[in-house]
């Protein structure tokens, strides 16, 4: 009862001019930066944390948000009609669609995925709404073992799910602890690793790491080559699926949904392994599987859905226990903690009206971006048409300007401007950023954490086994440390099998 | 190019210096504080991981057949990135005389026009565009107090 009163405060949140333009710039600056090739939806959400400062919270958080589930929607049209993918999640959609565009048949492409995109983006909000309050109340019986478990679960899942060399994950997600022990100690209020220096006192701030990071590092390396692929037509009378093109991706959508918002769900996973998992499962399940790789409209259907499905599932132990599973969700962390709020379990009791409010924006958010990627997508589509060449100084000037503005303090865009050839450096050398900045973000709620369970029993480590929530979470977490080896020695069966048999 | 195999040994090795220097420069801390964990006790731990990762990471790469290379930029793409940040440079260290606004047009059209080698026409559009929305968003909007040049503006 208490949940459905605040689901209609959330409404009223929403439904005021202020809630409405901050949800509809937010999608319409997600659908913009998910078509730019390598900025992504995490790099806009960072550029415009600085914005959020003077925005009241419901407002930031909701159009941050709409970021996030934007972008998604927006990946999709570079994918199809230039085969670049706008976001690392649209990969498998670059792969079948632009294939369908070549064909002829880039309005089915389109529409497909916007249609599957609005359907997993509803059905994630609903089950959003569902396991946010179910995990919440099972996390208001957590203590700070739990916590410190769980903040470590966030770390090394992001290293064993969402990498392809876990030891780097984890090596870079150590970076990022280190970055964050720069300071003053929070619980003993000494100073650590400041060097003497005054402004390392308050440590490195989330922001400006990640403007560096995502921001300028990846403008330097779209710099290195200037593509000049003029986009494929997409007219608006082809913007409407045939009977037929419908009753071929309806069940690609239902389960590309379902498999989105569960993966999402698990730390690290993220909306690239959700897409690829879901092309992958509908290629098993399609009448002609024969057409993947060469445009399959049922593999659009499901990766679209998939990846959108995602974003979701990985709001749910954002907001109900303050971890987050992606770097999305970690900007979004970030910005309510900016704002003085801070994500756990006591968020739905203590914010309601925040809570809920961000999940009716999402409703509004994905009819507004159905609207935008239907009929609109032309329009979206001659927007590729202006060089990005022409963006790229602007980008990294909003960086830079943005990283300033945080704290009038040429400091933050010195230090952004750090992390920008940090994060260059990175990108060359195959090093994932986002466990960095994970690490970053939950490198407080670990220490206190760990600090404070110790403190409780006195300095015994066996307060971690002593309580069935810490055990399970020890057992959750012993599973993502080992499942990268099972997965290394599989392959290394599979492919000594495969050597066996010639 | 270069090898990935160099790049990854050479990001070990970082970090193992990262590492050290962690547990160097936190000696002075409390590692126990009477019962409770001191200010080194989880920099010490995590140094101990990255330490342990390093040497992993290092000896994963050494193990690797090394054909895989890094793809640095050559040619007008290298002179790209250098010019922007040769440019980013600049405004970090000027910005503060000129002035953000002005700054701001001139980073934009200089980049355009000497790094990326654009037309005028448009490289002005777009400076003057993105200097519009820098003042509207910032000075306009939020009030944040840009450095201002001798200009008052």
């Amino acid at each position: 009862m208490e949940n459905l009163t605040g689901l209609a405060d959330g409404i009223t949140a929403v439904m005021t001019v202020e809630g409405m333009l901050a949800i509809f710039f937010g999608v319409l600056i997600g659908q913009v930066v998910g078509a730019l090739p390598g900025l992504g939806p995490s790099a806009g959400m960072a550029l415009l944390l600085p914005v959020t400062f003077g925005m009241d919270a419901q407002a930031a958080v909701m159009m941050l948000a709409g970021i996030l589930y934007g972008g998604m929607y927006g990946g999709t049209i570079t994918s199809v009609l230039i085969n670049v993918p706008g976001e690392s999640s649209s990969v498998m959609t670059a792969l079948d669609g632009h294939q369908l565009a070549r064909q002829g048949r880039a309005g089915a492409a389109l529409s497909v995925s916007a249609i599957g995109s609005f359907v997993a983006g509803i059905c994630g909000t609903i089950a959003l709404a569902i396991a946010a309050v179910g995990l919440s109340s099972i996390a208001l019986r957590f203590n700070a073992p739990e916590f410190f478990l769980l903040a470590l679960i966030g770390i090394t899942a992001s290293a064993s799910l969402g990498s392809r060399s876990p030891i780097k994950a984890l090596l870079m997600a150590a970076f990022g602890l280190m970055i964050a022990f720069v300071g003053i100690d929070p619980i003993s209020g000494v100073p650590r690793l400041t060097f003497g220096y005054p402004q390392l006192m308050d440590g490195f701030d989330f922001l400006p790491v990640a403007i560096g990071l995502f921001g300028i590092a990846e403008v330097l390396v779209s710099l290195e080559r200037l593509s000049a692929e003029r986009p494929l037509p997409a007219r608006f009378r082809d913007m409407w699926l045939t009977a037929r093109e419908w009753s071929e991706t309806r069940f690609a959508i239902l389960r590309g949904s379902v498999i989105g918002f569960v993966v999402g769900l698990m730390p690290g996973a993220g909306a690239t392994v959700s897409a690829f998992l879901a092309y992958v499962v509908e290629r098993r399940f399609s009448r002609h599987p024969e057409r993947f790789g060469h445009g399959a409209l049922d593999g659009v259907a499901a990766s679209e859905s998939a990846n959108n499905a995602s974003v979701t599932g990985a709001l749910a132990p954002m907001l109900a226990l303050g971890i987050p599973g992606s770097t999305g969700t970690a900007v979004l962390l970030a910005a309510l903690v900016l704002q003085g709020i801070r994500p756990g379990p006591t968020l739905m009791t203590d914010q309601p009206v925040l809570v809920w409010g961000l999940i009716a924006s999402m409703f509004v958010g994905n009819v507004l971006l159905l609207i935008m990627n239907l009929p609109l997508a032309p329009v979206f589509a001659a927007l590729l048409r202006i060089p990005y060449v022409y963006l790229a100084p602007s980008i990294v000037l909003f960086s830079l300007v943005g990283a300033y503005g945080a704290t009038n303090s040429a400091y933050t865009m010195i230090v952004a401007i750090v992390f920008g050839g940090i994060g260059y450096q990175m990108i060359k050398a195959d090093l994932p950023r986002a466990p960095l900045v994970l690490a970053l973000v939950l490198a407080p709620l670990m220490e206190e954490s760990l600090r404070q369970a110790l403190l409780l029993s006195i300095g015994s480590p066996m307060i971690f086994v002593q309580r069935p929530f810490s055990v399970a979470l020890l057992v959750v977490l012993a599973v993502f440390v080992a499942l990268p080896f099972v997965a290394a020695r599989a392959r290394r069966r599979a492919a000594a099998g495969q050597d066996g048999r010639r | 190019m270069g090898s990935l195999k160099r790049a990854e040994q050479g990001a070990a090795a970082v970090m193992l210096l990262l590492a050290l220097g962690v547990v160097w420069f936190t000696r002075n801390l409390g590692f126990w504080a009477g019962i409770t964990p001191g200010a080194r006790f989880v920099p010490l731990l995590v140094a101990g991981a990255a330490t342990v990762l390093a040497v992993l990471l290092f000896v994963q790469a050494a193990r690797s057949d090394g054909e895989e290379q890094v793809d640095w930029p050559r040619g007008a793409g290298l002179a790209r990135v250098c010019g922007m940040v040769a440019a980013i440079l600049i405004f970090a260290l000027a910005g503060g005389m000129t002035g953000f606004v002005a700054a701001s047009f001139l980073f934009v059209l200089g980049t355009l026009l000497l790094v990326l080698r654009r037309p005028l026409l448009p490289s002005l559009l777009s400076a003057t565009i993105t200097t519009a929305l820098i003042w509207g968003l910032f000075i306009g909007w939020l009030g944040v107090r840009l450095p201002v040049g001798p200009f008052g503006v």
